[in-house]
């Protein structure tokens, strides 16, 4: 009994390293995001289109 | 005593027919700009004339005119925002003055004002016999090259002024719309009043009090470097030093299509 209790226990908190780990993971992912933006003057004029920017 | 009242008979009538000659109005515009990623932007001017006087001026803020309205939006799956630098400058105007031949104009740029001193040009319209209606007006067709853009105008001969939006001028009657062969540009009337307060129109045609001239030799090399001097100007308001624009795509806007007017 004593057996499966610290099995049950490793199991778990291997896999909460591992569920830890993948939203880190999922973090990263989201700062990369980027987007294009489009630049009008007063009068609507699409002057310019600046990409890459961080979302 | 009866050649006395045959002058006044006389002067009564020339005054007469010299006021039925005198066209004054309003007439509302909608300046169109058609950007090449398809989206468009309509800016409300109105033009206050008589005969020989005109004055051309900004009325509002420009409203985008296409089908969304989103800030931000999916693009080809790629996340895209829109924005719109607004200026705190005064409103742009042009004043045609036939009898003075004069044409003054206030123009924003890149954050700066211009005023100048331009000159009346006698644009060599082509003539078409191709009629349409616009409101009550049928209007007549013309096509003439001004400034490095062929224009292709719809004028009518019921408002006999040779007026019309922007610089653009010179025809037997009021030119009530107007689009670049390229579609870039329009002018579009979308207002036209013809019996206006006369106190109005004569203080809107009085001529606008100008401070500082500024040549045209300057305003040239501002819009020759439109696009230059804007990008510059981001750079200098950003934080981030790396801004990145893009170049050489379908949407990205060319240069020479930042003004109404090309100059070489």
């Amino acid at each position: 009994m004593k057996k499966i209790i610290l099995t049950l226990g490793v199991f778990l908190s291997v896999y909460a390293t591992y569920a830890i780990g993948s939203s880190n993971q999922l973090s990263v992912e989201e700062d990369s995001c980027t987007m294009d933006i489009r630049i009008y003057d007063n009068e609507g004029r699409l002057m310019t289109i600046l990409w890459d920017q961080p979302c | 005593m009866k050649k006395l009242l045959f002058l006044v008979f006389i002067l009564t009538i020339n005054t007469h027919i010299n006021a039925q000659n005198q066209v004054n109005g309003i007439v509302q515009y909608d300046f169109i700009i058609n950007n090449p990623n398809g989206v468009s932007f309509a800016n409300p001017y109105k033009l206050y004339f008589n005969n020989n006087i005109s004055f051309y001026i900004k009325n509002g803020e420009g409203k985008r005119i296409s089908e969304t309205d989103e800030n931000t939006m999916l693009v080809n799956g790629r996340m895209v925002e829109e924005k719109v630098i607004k200026s705190s400058l005064p409103k742009n105007y042009v004043y045609t003055n036939l009898r003075d031949n004069v044409l003054i104009f206030r123009e924003g740029i890149n954050q700066k004002l211009f005023v100048v001193n331009d000159s009346l040009a006698n644009i060599k319209w082509k003539l078409f016999t191709e009629n349409k209606k616009i409101g009550k007006y049928t209007c007549q067709k013309a096509v003439g090259l001004y400034r490095g853009r062929e224009y292709i105008v719809w004028f009518t001969t019921e408002i006999p002024v040779s007026h019309g939006p922007w610089k653009l001028r010179g025809l037997p009657g009021l030119i009530l719309e107007v689009t670049d062969k390229k579609n870039k540009y329009g002018f579009r009337a979308t207002l036209v009043d013809l019996s206006p307060n006369k106190k109005i129109i004569d203080k809107r045609l009085k001529g606008p009090e100008v401070e500082k001239v500024s040549s045209m030799e300057k305003y040239i090399e501002a819009i020759k470097n439109k696009q230059k001097d804007f990008e510059a100007m981001l750079m200098a308001t950003s934080s981030d030093r790396d801004l990145k624009f893009k170049r050489d795509c379908d949407e990205c806007p060319k240069a020479e299509d930042l003004s109404l007017e090309i100059f070489k």
